[in-house]
């Protein structure tokens, strides 16, 4: 049996985090956090190959928590796409070590596939 | 001396109603002095009594400015031109906490904060030349160092020649207004997020089932779920513009300004509606393409060509519509032009007002939010440049003209620095 690659999915709006989960997870292994406490603990015991990331979280914002993964050698070469209506914040993100930050309400589940495709090859 | 002056006062007390005469009397009054004793030699009775009848006057004046002054809630203060305080209101009392004879011969920089004490030098030097200071908003200090955000008007005080002898200030406390300014971002980034996310969930949702990720997709289902997908990207619509109008009013809406050929985001907007036109059997050419390089924002330049072409398609049942490139002096003029329904002539005075929609009673589709043409012309404006209906006739077609400041002008520069001191004034 192959292994597929991990995704890890921080989002705390539940309906967009399932659809994410549901698109996803015919090419890969998926799991969700809906805190940023959540799921740096599960980047830390599960360590997936990829991470999306909410910016608008309860407790930890999705920054600190970009920031955690930053800051730790064991999550820091995880790549990083950022999904979120606050498109001032891009900018940021992709300084703080984000390799992508996809505006939600501009982006579609094909652009999201599309862009987690660049990093990870899907197994089929 | 006195006591005739007291007699002519308590005779004009009950003469109200005699004539007072102007002529020969010198009424720059230089001190109380002055005035009485060249007139004593004169001995002119109505003189005196006009005399006595101004300093009535002046003495109520300066006694009614002396009441608005102490019962302001804005702090009113004198200041000499090197910057010494002369007399402080209550207004002044109460807002930095220092008493009037704390205050008056101090140096005014007592209540600039340590950074920003530069700025005072530069203001006095300003008004000295005469210059008045309006509506500057800064921060000052009060007597416990607490920062307070004001709105400054300073002016110059002249003497009778018209030199500048010292300086007006008035500081109004905006704290109020600026904790309203915050509470009003942090709801725009609150409702971002609040209405765009489940929105991002519908929006995902309905693409997936469209492409049977949830099941092969039932054909019934097809045009509901069309329908549903056209109201979520208007709804989605409506809240970026909305979101954009109240940036862009509060100056919080970023310009990132560079110099690019306007026939690339021309193109890229082309590409994207193409398929819409085709389906609808309109042909979208773009006919002139001189390579005018602009400077805007590039993005915002799509949002806007994005609103015009897309109008022009949604108002034009068939026929062509046609993007041309004119370069005029300082500007680059991009037109649309359709062969559509056009406007009515009732109807074009409030085309490029806010919630503003003109019916297309020929046409299915679902309308606009009526913000597109608004926020297009304020976004066009702010770049230095404008959105404005050239010509339009009803069953013919309608022209529309965006122009931008061309690359490297002295428009281009204009627009640059007026952007740059919106940002420094929010």
């Amino acid at each position: 049996m192959v292994n597929k690659k991990k995704i890890l999915i921080i989002e705390d709006d539940q309906s967009l985090s399932s659809a994410y989960r549901a698109k996803l997870s015919l090419h890969y292994d998926t799991r969700s956090a809906i805190t940023g406490d959540e799921g740096i603990k599960l980047a830390h015991d599960w360590m997936p190959d990829l991470i999306l990331l909410d910016l608008f979280l309860p407790g930890k914002t999705g920054q600190e928590v970009l920031q955690d993964f930053k800051g730790h050698a064991k999550t820091k070469h995880i790549p990083v796409i950022v999904l979120t209506n606050l498109e001032g914040q891009c900018d940021k993100m992709l300084e703080l070590g984000a390799i992508s930050c996809l505006i939600k309400t501009a982006t579609s589940m094909q652009d999201i596939v599309q862009k987690i495709e660049e990093y990870l090859q899907p197994e089929v | 001396m006195k006591s005739i002056a007291k007699f002519l006062k308590s005779l004009l007390r009950q003469n109200q109603d005699m004539p007072l005469v102007r002529q020969n009397v010198n009424f720059v009054k230089k001190s109380e002095e002055h005035y009485k004793k060249p007139i004593v030699k004169k001995a002119a009775p109505v003189i005196y009594s006009d005399l006595a009848a101004k300093d009535k006057l002046l003495q109520e004046t300066k006694s009614f400015v002396a009441s608005i002054v102490e019962s302001a809630d804005d702090a009113i203060i004198g200041e000499t031109l090197e910057g010494t305080i002369t007399s402080w209101n209550k207004g002044a009392e109460h807002l930095f906490g220092y008493k009037g004879e704390e205050a008056i011969g101090r140096s005014i920089s007592t209540i600039y904060p340590p950074e920003l004490r530069d700025e005072l030098p530069k203001m006095l030097e300003r008004l000295k030349r005469g210059e008045y200071i309006t509506h500057h908003q800064t921060v000052r200090m009060d007597k416990n160092s607490k920062r307070i955000p004001v709105s400054l008007s300073l002016s110059p005080i002249k003497d009778a020649k018209g030199n500048v002898v010292g300086v007006s200030a008035i500081a109004r406390d905006i704290s109020k207004e600026k904790e309203l300014d915050r509470l009003k971002d942090e709801f725009i980034s609150l409702t971002s997020h609040a209405l765009r996310t489940p929105l991002s969930a519908i929006k995902g949702l309905i693409s997936m089932i469209y492409q049977g990720d949830y099941g092969p997709m039932n054909d019934n289902l097809r045009k509901p779920l069309s329908n549903i997908s056209i109201s979520t990207e208007r709804l989605i619509q409506l809240v970026n513009d909305l979101l954009n109008i109240s940036r862009v009013q509060t100056g919080k809406l970023e310009f990132v300004l560079s110099a690019f050929n306007i026939n690339d985001p021309i193109q890229k907007v082309i590409s994207q509606l193409d398929p819409l036109a085709k389906e609808t059997g309109i042909d979208l050419k773009f006919v002139a393409k001189p390579h005018a390089k602009v400077q805007a924002d590039v993005e915002k330049t799509i949002d806007i060509l994005n609103n015009l072409i897309s109008n022009a398609l949604k108002f034009t049942n068939k026929g062509s519509i046609e993007i041309m490139v004119e370069e005029r002096d300082d500007m680059v003029v991009v037109m649309v032009k359709d062969t559509g329904i056009g406007i009515a002539d009732k109807d074009k005075d409030r085309l490029f007002q806010k919630f503003q929609q003109i019916a297309n009673p020929t046409s299915k589709q679902i309308s606009g939010t009526g913000l597109g043409l608004y926020l297009s012309k304020t976004l066009a404006n702010k770049m230095g440049g404008d959105v404005w209906l050239v010509e339009s006739e009803l069953k013919k077609g309608s022209n529309f003209a965006f122009s931008l400041p061309k690359s490297g002008s002295k428009r281009a520069l204009e627009a640059k620095q007026s952007l740059l001191i919106e940002i420094n004034n929010f």
